[in-house]
């Protein structure tokens, strides 16, 4: 139940912008060159070999979060505690033997991907990224299958979340119903995803699917975006000085 | 025009649809009727191809819809622009990421240019009323709004069949009064309905023939 509950915290938390700024203007960046550049940082930060590209890169990730709304900076802050302390966790032993420095590294790597991940995940909506991945040349057939697992994901969530307020209703007494119907809502909602999907391949055929998923609304690029690129430039740049490279 | 003979359709070993003839003439409204679980999906589903007799015929145009025929990808696309079909739970119609996407997959699938796409969109977009919810994810829509993005969806492709299975259901009564002005637009140009409600002011205000089924899944005569 709490593995349920917290897979649906996550998908409600992915799904939130998509909710709340149904009708907000999209993002000013193309989101293509966004998670582009997140990707390229953090295989970067992977890459180096000393400390000085990576503080600079959580340097400057630190300075935009300071720009997010405060609901924002508590989520990644969270995310970035949580995964920071697991990452510290797992590399504790290597103190005792004497690799002080394995610590640091991979402490700091971790918090630097996750600070990356968290902000575009809180400045990007689940669409944005879809639509990126189109961009990026990503197979329809993919970007497809993330749309739909999100959407009913959402829709079998609510759907359980409806049965076990059923559940609620009718328990009285001692008879412990989290016990003894927990197999049941599950096998409902099996059978209940069988059904949508075979609504949704009804309704691909009826559609005359071809195999093709294009997004309607493609992000018009500015010269911001171009000017943007400038920055993926810089970072590289940054990581050769940095490693003495050339 | 749409002629089925002598249809039975089993499920499971079990008779859904027993001995069905009818014909549904261009430009008519036909309305079916009969208590739930009588067959009326059933008969819808092999109406656009998603499923096939058991025994009988389904003729369309006066071609046999076959499993085999509908292997030719010619004929199958050319059905599926030909009929448009409206879902009774429209929540399983609808799987895009956006009412906008939802009304542009099926033109994209025709092949239609993005500018065509696009008109066609905002125009469906407006006709239905859908401007404030136009970027929202279906999941997060009213039970109307799921209703009038599917039909603005299954519209859009320009089928010049229509078959709606329980269109009225999930609307309000201002909903329904909407479906029923839509409805006499629709059927003004001269498409052909096929629709099942259970309402008689619907059924009264728009159908050229009605047919009722029973709970043995057969026509009444």
């Amino acid at each position: 139940m709490k593995l349920d509950a917290a897979l649906m915290r996550l998908i409600a938390h992915m799904t939130q912008r998509d909710r709340m700024d149904a009708n907000a203007k999209s993002a000013v960046i193309d989101p293509a060159f966004r998670i582009l550049t997140a990707f390229l940082c953090v295989l970067l930060c992977a890459c180096s070999k000393n400390a000085v590209f990576t503080l600079i890169i959580i340097t400057v990730q630190l300075v935009r979060l300071a720009l997010l709304k405060p609901a924002q900076i508590r989520a990644v802050c969270h995310m970035v505690g949580t995964a920071a302390l697991i990452a510290l966790f797992i590399t504790l032993p290597s103190l005792f033997y004497g690799s002080t420095a394995a610590i640091t590294t991979i402490v700091m790597k971790v918090t630097e991907a996750i600070l990356i991940i968290g902000i575009l995940n809180e400045t990007l909506a689940w669409k944005e990224i879809t639509g990126a991945f189109a961009r990026l040349h990503v197979p329809g057939i993919v970007i497809m299958t993330m749309d739909m697992a999100i959407h009913f994901l959402v829709i079998l969530g609510r759907y359980c979340d409806r049965m076990l307020e059923a559940v609620q209703l009718r328990s009285m007494g001692e008879v412990s119903w989290k016990d003894s119907q927990i197999g049941g809502i599950l096998g409902t909602t099996f059978l209940k995803s069988d059904q949508m999907a075979q609504g949704v391949s009804d309704a691909l055929v009826c559609r005359g699917y071809t195999g093709a998923y294009p997004i309607y609304e493609q992000h018009q690029r500015t010269v911001l975006d171009y000017l943007y690129l400038l920055v993926l430039a810089g970072m590289i740049l940054l990581f050769i000085y940095t490693e003495n490279i050339l | 025009m749409i002629e089925l003979k002598n249809i039975d359709y089993y499920y499971d070993q079990r008779k859904v649809l027993d001995d069905i003839s009818a014909v549904f003439p261009d430009g008519t409204c036909t309305c079916i009727d009969g208590p739930n679980g009588c067959g009326k999906s059933t008969l819808f589903r092999i109406l656009s191809g998603l499923a096939f007799p058991s025994r009988g015929t389904y003729l369309l145009d006066g071609i046999a819809v076959t499993p085999e025929r509908m292997k030719d990808k010619v004929f199958l696309q050319t059905m599926h622009r030909k009929i448009g079909y409206l879902f009774q739970d429209s929540q399983t119609q609808l799987f895009t990421r956006s009412v906008e996407d939802e009304i542009a997959f099926g033109l994209f699938q025709l092949g239609c240019s993005r500018e065509e796409v696009h008109a066609k969109t905002e125009k469906y977009i407006a006709m239905m009323g859908l401007e404030e919810v136009r970027k929202s994810a279906p999941f997060n829509l009213s039970g109307g709004e799921k209703k009038k993005t599917a039909l603005a969806a299954v519209l859009a492709m320009n089928p010049e069949i229509l078959i709606l299975d329980e269109p009225a259901a999930s609307l309000d009564e201002d909903g329904q009064a909407w479906l029923l002005n839509f409805l006499q637009q629709i059927k003004a140009e001269k498409k052909t309905l096929i629709l099942a409600t259970h309402q008689k002011e619907l059924v009264d205000a728009i159908a050229d023939q009605t047919i009722q089924m029973n709970k043995l899944h057969q026509l009444v005569k």
